[in-house]
Order: C-alpha cells, then sequence, then structure tokens
C-alpha cells in the first residue's frame, strides 16, 4: 500500500520486518505494533470474543480494549496494539479456530439465550457429576489465550526486577506530565518520567489540534514558535532529553500504586518498583465507547483509534467513514480522516445546535454530509462494517420515545438514515485515566458540570495534572502540569531556601495563568448524552472483555444485584483484562439509568492495581533462592555425595548407600559435615541467669569445659529449639541449635534480651564454625593421629568440651553423641573447613574411615532413640510427653514455658512419644502414617526407618499414655494395610550409653 | 600437630575463582586469585563498566558494647559519629576502615596481614569493660563490586538506593542483598564507585552468582588481587 | 509495601523486618487464668498500637514501633537505650 503523504507516522517506512501471523507471512515497519501492520496488510479480524466468539477488530489502539490480545512467540494475551512489532515475530490469534475470520465457535454467537448474566451460578450446576465434563468443554470454548509452559522452539523470557529511586515521579509523558517533570527538574529535583509509548508526547502526537498557526505565546517553553501540536511535543521533549535531572522510562507502565508511594512499574519483561517521595500523575484520558447494537463489529473504532493508526502509523484506515461524535473532538477526527483521503459519508453529531468550532467550520466546508441531532442506532455488516443506521435523536438529546413504549427504549421513535461505510468512528467523549489517583487515596466525585468524575482531593505525596484531572485545553494542560511539578518538587525536604523561594514564585505565576487559560467549555469531556442508545438488542456490548451486554446488566439488575460494586461481580462486568478501561463508565451510567439513581449516587467501584495487564513471570522476576553451602560442599560432590535441600542449605543426604554408612559408623568411623547446626555464642556477666530463663534446663552447675543437653520451650510449653550448652568460661557459653532452628532461636534470645536488659550479648557464629561429627569405634584412634591431646576418656570424658588444635587448626572439640557412637563434635574456623575434612580422611583412611549423610544420620538417632525437633514433635509437643521430663526443671524461680508446662504436668499427659518396632521387620511404615487400634485411630508415627544394625523397622510416634508402656502392641498402617507393632523402651541401640561414654 | 600438612584456608568462592580461570596464589594463609586474564584487561573493564572480585581474606573485627565506642577512639584517635559513618584510618601506609553498624556495634575492617589492628591488641585495651569483641573473618565472605555501572548491577538486588546523593564513598549499611542480609560499605577505589558487601559465607556462591547474572548485561568480569593493586594507584 | 523506620537504618521496606507482636507485659503472679491471657490472647487493636520489630535484613535488633494498624502509618519507632 502505498504511503499517504499527508501521513506522519513514526513508523521507518524504509525499514520492512517480515513476521508471521497465524503461520501466513506478513511484514510491517520498524515502528509497527503487531496492530498496526497486520491492518496495515488488510487483516481486520483479531481475535473472537470471550463467551459468543464474535468477531472482533482494533478499536482503541491504546490498549485499553482486548479485541487484539494475541499470542507472540508463545506468550498469549499480548495486546497486538501496543506490542511493538519484532523481525520473525510468531504471531497467533486467540480463542478461535481454525481462525478469528472463519471461527467454527462462532454458533455460540447464536446462543446467547442460553448464556444469560450470570450463568455459571445457575447452569451447568446439575447433576453435579457431570461438572468435570462441562468444565472441560466450557474450557475449551471460552476463554482467553492458552498458556504453553514449555513452548518449544521459543527462548525462555528472562525477567527481571529493579528497584529505583526518584523525588519526583512522573507518570505520564503527554504535554502535562512533560511540564510538571521539566519544572521539577528545574527545581533541581531528581524526576523519573514515566510513558508507556515508545515516545514522549502523549496526545499531541496523533492529535495535530486546530491547525491554527500557533497555539499561544503564554506556552513557556515554546516561546511562541510552536506552530502545532507536534511541534509542542517536540519542543518539551527535546527539553526533557536535554535537563539531566531527568530520567525517562518508555514503554513502561504504571500499573499500580502502593503504600508508601510505591509504584509498580511494567516495561517489557522487567518489574520496576519505584520508590518515589512525590508522584505525579498525568496519565491523560480515555475515550470511551458507545453502547449500540453491534457496538464491536470490526470497522466501529474510537475517534481516537483512527487518529493514532493514521497518525502514529500511517495506516490509512478504510474508504469511507461515518462519525459520530457528541463533542468536538469528533469533528477533528472528522478533519484527520479527510485529511488522509479518508470519505467522510456523514458526520452524526448529537447536538441539535451546530458547534462553532474551527474544525466543524473545516468539515462542513468540505461538503461532508452532516445531520445534527442524529446519533448511531446500530452498525451493520457480517464480520465487518457495511453501513451505519443513524437515528434522530429528541430536543433533549435524548431518544425520542417510540409509539408503543413510553420510555422509547424498546422500539425508538423518531427518522431512521442508513449511511454505507467501512468505517465508524465513534467519539463521544473522555473518561480522564485516573485509576492510580485513586489506588493512591484520591477522592474521586461526580462533577455535574463535566458529567464525568473528577479528583476532588489528593493524599500527601500524590498530585494530578492534566486531563487525567480533567482539565482539558493544550495551554491549560501544559500550565497545570508545570504547577504541579513545582508543587511536588517545593515539598522535597532538601530544597534549600533559595530555591524554595524561586520556586513558589514560579508556582504563583503558572496558577495565575492556568486561571487565565482554563477553558469555560471544557468540550473535550462532554458526555451529554446517555452512553447508551435506544434498542432492545441484545449486540449492545458494555464490557468486551467479558461479553457483558447491556441486557446483561439490565437483568442483573433487575435480579437484585443493583449496587456497582455487586453489579461488577455478578455480571464479571470490568473484570477482564482492560480492567473497567472501556466498559466502567458505560456501567455506571447504564445502573444509575436502572435504578433511577443520580450517577453520584452510583457511585463507582474500588480502583484496584494491576491496571494494565502484567505477565505473572514480570512478578515473579528472576529466581532468587539464597544457597547456603557447607565450607566442604566441593568435597561433598566430589565423593558423590546425593545432595538434599535442608533448608536454605544444600547436605549430603548419602553418599551411595545409606546402610553401609551406618554400619561404618557403629563398626569402624564414619564422618559427617554438620556445619549446617545453629551456633550461638553468649557472653556478658548475666549470661548464666539468661540461659537459665531460656532454657528448661538447668545450668547453674554447670562446670566450665562442660556440656549439657538443653531444650526450649514456648511460652506454651512447646518444644521450640534442642540442642546443647557449652561452658566456654565465665560468663561465656557456647551453644548449638538445630539447623532449621538457627534463625528463630537467635530472634528468641535476642527478643528476650531486648525485654529483660540483661547484661549479655549474643552473636550468631554459624558460618564463623565449620562442624564435623567424627564418631564411630575408631573415631578415637583417628583424632588422636591429629591432636597431641590426651583423648583417654578419664582424661576427656563424655559431655566434656576442650580447646585444642587438631591438624594445626584452633578446634572445639565435644564429645557429644547424637549418632549414638563414641564421638567428637569438632568445630573450628570455616576457611579451614577443606583442609580439616582432608586431615580426617587421610587419617582415618587406615580404620576405613567414611563420610556419612543425613539419612544414616537418620537412621542412627532413631536407633539410639534420639528425637529430632520439628521430625519428632510439632506445635503441641511438650518436652513432658516426649520424654524430656528430665530437662524440665519447675522448681527453678523462672523460666519461659515454666507456668504452662506445670499446668500441663497437673493436668496430665494426652500423649506420649514412644519408639516402637514392627513385628515384620520388612515393614516400615510412612512418616505421618497412623498408629491404630482396633481400626480406630489413636496417635501417628513420626518416624521409622529400617535398621541395618538391628534388621529390623522401628520407628518413633505420638499416642495416649496409658497404650505407651513397653511391649504394647499396636497397629500401624503400612500402605493402606495395619501391621502389627510392639511399644520399646526408649533406646533401641546401646540403651545404657555403655559405647557412648566409652 | 601431628601429621605433617600445613593448614590452609579457603574463601568460600575458592571453587568460583578456580572455575572462571582464576590463578590462585596463596597468601597470608589464604587461597586467593591473583587473576583471572591479565591486570590491565580487569582493570579497564572495572574502570569502563562493572568488575567483581573475592575480598572474604579480609581481616573483620566485630565490636559491641556501649564502651566499644570508646575503644575506638583510644584505639584510632577518632570513632565514626553516625551509623553508617566509615572511618578511614591509615596505618603504615595501610588503610583500616572502622563502621559504624549500630550505636554500640562496631566493624573494623583491616588487610589480612596488618600487624597492628588484632584481635589481640583490641582484646588487651577492653581494661574490664563489657565489649564483645570477635574476629568474623571465619564468617563473613567479602565481595567487591566496582566500577561506573556497579549501581545498576544493585539496584536489580537490592531496595536501597544507590545514587550517590544517598549512598556515598564512605558510608555504609545493612540491607538485603539478592533476600540475604549484607553489610554494604562505599568505598570508591579513586574515581571508581566501589562497593564492598560482607555476609554469611554460607551464601558466598549463591551471591556470586546472582551478582553474576545481574551483572551479565553490563559485561560484569571477576578480577583478581593483583588487579585490585593496579586500581590503588 | 509500606516502609517502616528502623531507628538504627532509618526508613526501610516492611520486608526487610519481622514482626513480633503486639507489646504485653510477662505476668508476674502464677495465676493460670492470667498466664493464660497473656499466652494466647492479643487486644488485636483497630489503630495506633505499640508493637516488636525485628530489623532482620538489616541491623538485627528489636524496637518497638507505634502504628496504626488501620492503614500501616507509622508513627514512631525506638530503641531502648541498650543497658549494659
Amino acid at each position: 500500500m502505498k504511503q499517504l503523504n499527508e501521513l506522519t507516522g513514526v513508523v521507518d517506512t524504509t525499514e520492512r520486518l517480515t513476521f508471521t501471523f497465524n503461520r501466513k507471512k506478513y511484514s510491517g515497519f520498524k515502528g509497527d505494533t503487531i496492530a498496526s501492520a497486520l491492518y496495515r496488510e488488510g487483516v481486520r479480524v483479531f481475535s473472537r470474543s470471550f463467551k459468543y466468539h464474535r468477531p472482533r477488530g482494533l478499536m482503541c489502539l491504546s490498549g485499553s480494549c482486548p479485541n487484539c490480545m494475541v499470542n507472540v512467540d508463545g506468550t498469549p494475551n499480548l495486546r497486538a496494539c501496543v506490542t511493538p512489532l519484532e523481525p520473525g515475530a510468531q504471531v497467533t490469534s486467540q480463542n478461535a479456530w481454525p481462525s478469528p475470520q472463519t471461527d467454527l465457535m462462532g454458533f455460540f454467537d447464536h446462543l446467547g439465550s442460553f448464556l444469560p448474566v450470570g450463568f455459571y451460578y445457575k447452569t451447568f450446576m446439575r447433576p453435579k457429576t457431570m461438572w468435570p465434563v462441562y468444565e472441560m468443554i466450557l474450557r475449551n470454548v471460552a476463554g482467553l489465550g492458552k498458556l504453553d509452559p514449555r513452548p518449544e522452539g521459543y527462548q525462555e523470557i528472562e525477567y527481571e526486577k529493579q528497584y529505583r529511586h526518584a523525588e519526583v515521579t512522573v507518570v505520564g509523558g503527554g504535554p502535562a506530565g512533560m511540564s510538571a517533570a521539566l519544572a521539577a527538574a528545574g527545581l533541581g529535583a531528581r524526576v523519573v518520567l514515566i510513558d508507556e509509548n515508545l515516545a514522549l508526547g502523549g496526545h499531541l502526537r496523533y492529535h495535530k489540534g486546530d491547525r491554527r498557526p500557533s497555539i499561544s505565546p503564554i506556552i513557556p517553553f515554546v516561546n511562541g514558535e510552536a506552530s502545532d501540536f507536534t511541534g509542542l511535543a517536540r519542543k518539551l521533549s527535546q527539553a526533557v532529553y536535554a535537563s539531566e535531572n531527568i530520567e525517562v522510562l518508555l514503554g513502561a507502565s504504571a500499573f499500580g500504586w502502593y503504600e508508601g508511594n510505591l509504584l509498580g512499574v511494567v516495561q517489557v519483561d522487567r518489574l520496576i518498583k519505584l520508590r518515589t517521595d512525590q508522584l505525579v500523575v498525568a496519565t491523560g484520558q480515555m475515550e470511551q465507547p458507545l453502547v449500540f447494537e453491534n457496538n464491536d463489529l470490526p470497522g466501529v473504532f474510537l475517534g481516537s483509534g483512527l487518529q493514532r493508526l493514521a497518525h502514529l502509523y500511517g495506516v490509512k484506515p478504510g474508504e469511507r467513514a461515518v462519525v459520530v461524535t457528541n463533542n468536538d473532538y469528533g469533528w477533528h477526527v472528522a478533519v484527520d480522516l479527510l485529511a488522509i483521503g479518508v470519505e467522510v459519508s456523514m458526520v452524526a453529531e448529537a447536538r441539535r445546535q451546530m458547534p462553532d468550532c474551527p474544525a466543524a467550520a473545516h468539515v462542513r466546508a468540505s461538503g461532508v454530509p452532516v445531520l445534527a441531532g442524529y446519533t448511531i442506532l446500530k452498525a451493520q455488516g457480517k464480520s465487518s462494517v457495511e453501513a451505519a443506521l443513524l437515528i434522530e435523536l429528541g430536543e433533549d438529546g435524548a431518544p425520542i420515545p417510540g409509539e408503543d413504549t413510553p420510555t422509547g427504549e424498546d422500539t425508538p421513535g423518531g427518522s431512521e438514515v442508513a449511511v454505507a461505510c467501512n468505517l465508524i468512528a465513534v467519539s463521544m467523549g473522555f473518561v480522564p485515566n485516573n485509576a492510580l489517583l485513586c489506588q493512591s487515596g484520591a477522592q474521586i466525585a461526580h462533577d455535574p458540570s463535566l458529567d464525568n468524575f473528577r479528583v476532588s482531593s489528593f493524599p500527601p505525596a500524590v498530585l494530578g495534572a492534566g486531563h487525567a484531572v480533567a482539565t482539558d485545553g493544550v495551554d491549560s494542560l501544559v500550565l497545570e502540569g508545570r504547577a504541579a511539578g513545582l508543587q511536588a518538587a517545593l515539598r522535597l525536604e532538601r530544597l534549600d531556601e533559595g530555591i524554595k523561594r524561586q520556586g513558589s514564585s514560579q508556582l504563583i505565576d503558572s496558577q495565575r495563568r492556568l486561571d487565565r487559560a482554563r477553558s469555560p467549555k471544557e468540550h473535550q469531556l462532554a458526555f451529554r448524552t446517555l452512553a447508551s442508545v435506544p434498542g432492545k438488542s441484545r449486540k449492545k456490548f458494555v464490557c468486551y472483555c467479558e461479553d457483558a451486554t447491556e441486557k446483561d446488566l439490565r437483568d442483573a439488575i433487575a435480579e437484585g444485584f443493583d449496587d456497582i460494586e455487586t453489579l461488577k461481580r455478578y455480571s464479571t462486568v470490568s473484570m477482564g483484562p482492560c480492567q473497567g478501561k472501556m466498559c466502567s463508565l458505560n456501567t455506571i451510567r447504564v445502573c444509575a439509568h436502572e435504578t433511577g439513581r443520580s450517577i453520584a449516587e452510583t457511585g463507582r467501584t474500588t480502583s484496584r492495581p494491576p491496571f494494565v495487564p502484567v505477565k505473572l513471570g514480570v512478578l515473579a522476576g528472576r529466581k532468587l533462592e539464597p544457597t547456603r553451602h557447607t565450607p566442604m560442599h566441593h568435597q561433598h560432590l566430589a565423593l558423590g555425595a546425593k545432595m538434599m535441600d535442608a533448608g536454605q542449605w544444600k547436605r549430603p543426604e548419602h553418599y551411595g548407600d545409606p546402610h553401609a554408612e551406618v554400619l561404618a559408623v557403629h563398626e569402624k568411623v564414619g564422618v559427617i559435615d554438620v556445619s549446617t547446626l545453629g551456633k550461638i555464642e553468649v557472653f556478658g556477666p548475666d549470661s548464666l541467669p539468661f540461659l537459665e530463663r531460656i532454657y528448661t534446663n538447668r545450668f547453674a552447675n554447670l562446670k566450665i569445659g562442660r556440656i549439657r543437653y538443653g531444650v526450649m520451650c514456648t511460652e506454651e510449653g512447646v518444644i521450640f529449639d534442642d540442642g546443647v550448652v557449652a561452658r566456654l568460661g565465665e560468663g561465656h557459653y557456647y551453644l548449638t541449635t538445630t539447623t532449621s532452628g538457627i534463625g528463630g532461636v537467635y530472634e528468641w534470645l535476642t527478643w528476650w534480651l531486648a525485654t529483660w536488659r540483661l547484661q549479655v550479648h549474643v552473636e550468631n557464629v554459624t558460618a564463623d564454625y565449620a562442624a564435623v561429627n567424627l564418631a564411630g569405634v575408631c573415631a578415637r584412634e583417628t583424632l588422636a593421629k591429629l591432636t597431641d591431646l590426651d583423648l583417654s576418656s578419664e582424661a576427656f570424658p563424655y559431655l566434656h568440651l576442650r580447646q585444642t588444635d587438631v591438624a594445626g587448626v584452633p578446634t572445639r572439640l565435644m564429645r557429644i553423641g547424637f549418632v549414638g557412637e563414641m564421638g567428637y563434635e569438632m568445630h573450628f574456623p570455616a576457611p579451614y573447613g577443606p583442609y580439616i575434612w582432608q586431615a580426617l580422611m587421610q587419617a582415618g583412611a587406615e580404620f576405613g574411615i567414611r563420610p556419612f549423610g543425613v539419612e544414616a544420620q537418620r537412621v542412627l538417632r532413631l536407633e539410639k532413640g534420639h528425637i529430632i525437633v520439628g521430625q519428632d514433635t510439632d506445635a503441641l509437643s511438650d518436652p513432658l510427653g516426649a520424654g524430656l521430663d528430665w530437662t524440665v526443671k519447675l522448681d527453678k524461680p523462672d523460666f519461659i514455658g515454666k507456668a504452662m508446662l506445670a499446668s500441663r504436668k497437673k493436668r496430665g499427659l494426652r500423649e506420649m512419644l514412644i519408639r516402637f518396632e514392627m513385628i515384620n521387620p520388612g515393614s516400615v511404615p510412612g512418616e505421618g502414617e497412623q498408629i491404630v487400634e482396633n481400626g480406630r485411630f489413636i496417635g501417628r508415627v513420626t518416624s521409622a526407618r529400617q535398621s541395618p544394625t538391628l534388621e529390623k523397622s522401628i520407628g518413633m510416634g505420638w499416642i495416649p499414655p496409658e497404650k505407651a508402656a513397653p511391649g504394647t502392641r499396636l497397629q500401624v498402617r503400612v500402605n493402606g494395610r495395619q501391621e502389627d507393632a510392639v511399644v520399646v523402651a526408649a533406646a533401641f541401640y546401646d540403651p545404657d550409653g555403655k559405647r557412648l561414654r566409652a | 600437630m601431628k601429621e605433617n600438612s600445613v593448614p590452609f584456608r579457603v574463601s568460600a568462592l575458592d571453587r568460583k575463582a578456580e572455575h572462571l580461570g582464576g590463578q590462585i596464589e596463596q597468601r597470608g594463609g589464604w587461597r586467593v586469585a591473583a587473576v583471572y586474564s591479565n591486570p590491565e584487561t580487569e582493570a579497564a573493564a572495572v574502570r569502563e563498566g562493572v568488575g567483581v572480585a573475592d575480598i572474604s581474606p579480609m581481616r573483620k573485627l566485630a565490636l559491641k558494647g556501649k564502651a566499644a565506642s570508646a575503644l575506638l577512639q583510644e584505639t584510632f584517635g577518632e570513632a565514626p559519629e553516625k551509623v553508617g559513618d566509615v572511618l578511614a584510618v591509615e596505618f603504615d601506609d595501610t588503610e583500616v576502615l572502622a563502621v559504624k553498624l549500630v550505636s554500640d556495634e562496631f566493624l573494623i575492617l583491616a588487610s589480612p596481614g596488618m600487624q597492628q589492628i588484632t584481635l589481640e591488641y583490641l582484646k588487651e585495651r577492653q581494661d574490664g569493660r563489657f565489649i564483645t569483641i570477635l574476629d568474623r573473618t571465619a564468617g563473613l565472605a567479602g565481595l567487591v563490586v566496582a566500577g561506573p555501572k556497579s549501581n545498576l548491577v544493585f539496584r536489580k538486588c537490592c531496595a536501597l538506593s544507590f545514587h550517590s546523593e544517598d549512598f556515598p564513598s564512605l558510608y555504609a549499611a545493612q540491607s538485603s542483598v539478592a533476600k540475604v542480609r549484607t553489610i554494604i560499605l562505599r568505598h570508591d577505589r579513586g574515581e571508581i564507585p566501589a562497593f564492598e558487601l560482607f555476609f554469611d559465607r554460607a551464601y558466598a556462591e549463591y551471591i556470586w552468582d546472582a551478582l553474576m547474572d545481574a551483572g551479565k548485561e553490563f559485561g560484569i568480569q571477576p578480577f583478581g588481587w593483583q588487579t585490585s593493586q593496579l586500581l590503588k594507584k | 509495601m509500606f516502609q517502616l523506620t528502623c531507628p538504627n537504618c532509618g526508613l526501610r521496606n516492611v520486608s526487610e523486618f519481622r514482626f513480633g507482636g503486639e507489646i504485653s507485659l510477662r505476668p508476674k503472679e502464677a495465676n493460670e487464668q492470667v498466664w493464660a491471657d497473656y499466652v494466647y490472647n492479643r487486644n488485636n487493636v483497630a489503630g495506633v498500637q505499640t508493637e516488636w520489630w525485628f530489623h532482620r535484613s538489616g541491623c538485627q535488633r528489636w524496637f518497638n514501633a507505634r502504628r496504626n494498624t488501620l492503614n500501616n502509618e507509622v508513627l514512631e519507632s525506638k530503641q531502648d537505650e541498650a543497658v549494659e
């Protein structure tokens, strides 16, 4: 198609880009969107509607309606009219088969009466058993695009997240927004200017103005040079780019306002969390559709949509147009259409009085036929517009009642005129785009003089300017933007007095000029007629996303959903991808009209983020999952360890054969990396009283160099964590916690410190120390090769600690035995981890040392009957029932949980943690399985394993105390069967601890 | 000690350095990457874009207690005043930094071989006052992200403002970097913005990967100890 | 995401903090009723209340903040002088 010379589109016709749509080849230009390129190539039907599969074409060209949603390179639901065309893009249509032009599901359009409003609450309900079938069918025919989680042949999208900060953020790069940014930057503020388009300018880019020689001499940045809107846009944007203080984000949509002036901004596949001191919202306005029969037919455009198509992309939208309007803007649209060679067959002006604006004069002088006091009744055509049926309105601008009805709504009176055309431009007024303002807490009220909603008050640190606050007239836009920018900057605390004085006088000046410039008519925003034209038809669409018609709304209101919020929820109007941009105001009008209330009384629905569709991937951002490695991590990998997650840690689950690892510990010597254990040092003169209050145990009699197992409880008396407490010196203790418990324990300890105000310092030294447990009959001999310390049981007994050099590294050696064999827990500075591990493996080689993992440790401790907090205990487990009553010293003056434990003890135990073994040694119940008696639930299994040492299946579980005596027979469910088990005494292995203390 | 091997310390980023072709040297008992390609190329990358280096061997002494400020005063002749302030003091041509983290908590940063400021030295001057002094060298990994584009890397993983007015050189803050608690200390190398990060050593490989991923689009490059020396000049 | 002022680190995103609940006084006497109330019941004020917060991603200190639970406005945050 040849380029029209009047067109000043931003596309670069020298660079051709090819792409496919439904596998067919198309081409466009650099600067095109997918929609503009397809339209230029003759594509008219872009999608099929949500429910009725009606053909839908371009309408708004601004991303405000759902009509052009397509799948691009595997990503569904992208709005083609705001998605820049990339070479090689693979575009496919949605919700249509085989193509949107010939969609076989189009017959749904004839089933409308079977899909009434709220049909999903009423139909497809019975019989209940049929729901899965209904659901499958409904999901196939209704809805939007399909998400393929693993699209073949497409590159995985890299999403990312950014944090940004600004002193003043301006959303909207039109004349008001650019002026605001310039004014704030002029006072030295750090400004971020956001615009969803790929160029600054706002409506000045496609709305060409009055074509008068000069707009106004009062616009300060123009200095009287601008001859048209394009010139003004250029001047302002050049000044913006020249300013060092302004950062411009293009192609970026501010989709939500959050507490603390945080803006969610989406820029292609990037999420920007923009924290700003001051916010200026200059997001412009949105032209609104008119509700008439077949108002969704391809070829029915918003007037501004046609202007965008023509002026931004150089596309001639059609051959013959009918312009339907009720305000001066429609006449500008007519001027633009004439200028690009479109024949305007008719302008239907709803007002009886012809406007005296220059645009109207121009159109009439061009010989275009005009009908005053007319509007559109119906768009005619099969899959695109073929004619517009116009109808006469009454004196008051309202429909003329038909003969048979008093209201005229069913069959209107007045004469009808049919005009052949392939384009219908609807220009019935704008609604301020004030979603961000509403979200931020601005009060919005209906202004009867504008017949529209406007902001009545702003929250702190938020301002609005321009069309977004229902201001009109380009001079006013610039001046109001300027005033808002100055005001925002003046609120910054760091501005010095001189700058503040300068800014204040500029602000007074701008406001004075603004008062003079304000247009007395504010013509563009007038909505003097109904949003809806008469006619009983079912095909008058209010909500394009959800296929909700005016009749649906009337039916819903008749059913009692006459409050605007309930009407929204029941009819789902405004809940689709466009989020009410095209339907919110018309729904309010229909609701007001039907209920006989005023617009102000009807009110509006709450505005919530996101205002524009945001991909879930964008919200998820870059994958950031903090992972912790022990110092010996790579040695485990080299040894062939199978790693597992333990919270954020990576730990060896086993090195190939967990049972062999168990036996190695019992028979030779094993070593396990326990660096993940929480480690805390406690310092200070009040350390002892502090620990006495934290733990249930007594520590007053713990001597230096001694270790004691300790239990911490919550105030509820529930086990919170366990570990050992070693006394290193006067007022100096070393604590270990569980791997997963350390964060909580540290916060718990510091919280009580802040409450009690003791002279204690608590330091989390988990990462400072690597730790291994060297255990087994040959542990002593292995360690003896690396240290000069006397390791004999007399010199270094069980539950003692020694600080000494091991292989030349300062080490804390603790004789404790979680795994049930004699052993040493060695804690040493983390950077020596690889060295010590290597030294131990070398020293133990002659004894057959074997590294063991978490799985072997779990078996070993179960053989010994040791519990794991969090595995064998839950949020109800107290130490009395867990067999740890010996740690609970109720005779201490106070400790956390004492009061509740005392009362639990008084009331008696409800359940106890017992050890059991299965009669069938090969049967291992799953963790969490039920323990039953005569088929009735009496408890649950917390741990169970096959013990290679005992050649038995052993476990732990909670059951009522009366069944807990050793020797009691129980039944445990294993894989759905009940199998016999017997309660045994506390430890399966080495019950008297001889091996442990050896 | 019985077996005749010499203890060596490794940074938590030792393997990363090796995998990236770093030339590993022993310095003061630590294995450190001296250089990856050559110092001039690495320095140029840092001057124009952004680079990252492992500084885990740096000595990190933590002081906590009401009297900690007084102890610093006695040691350095002054102490950082406000939270976030970083004091730089020269000892025989080596710089020691003292960072005020909380009103009663400080971090001292010194080169690994620094003779004057040691744990023992500070403990000797404690004089019975209740100050907890710990050597956190083992527990804290250290990274430096340097170059004019370093703030672009940080804005992808930290919610703080890295604008020079909000975060000047010789200022420190504790915040979350890639979801990990981190001490962030800005310490420019001449004209080159540089941010030192200190965090739980167990996260070192994860943080390294997160920064390399965030910095990919800015051409982030690892640099070694030799390059650091070059950048100091 | 609202912001909270840490008495040490300044204004930060609330995601850096752990919420520690409303402040309450640990009973001194051994009355079961009083203890049950302390352990299990909360005032759940709709309005301004004083709360515990822990700056988990920052200085790792506990402090008290007065916050309006209706709009998340933080009126004051302070840390008691460490007693040593």
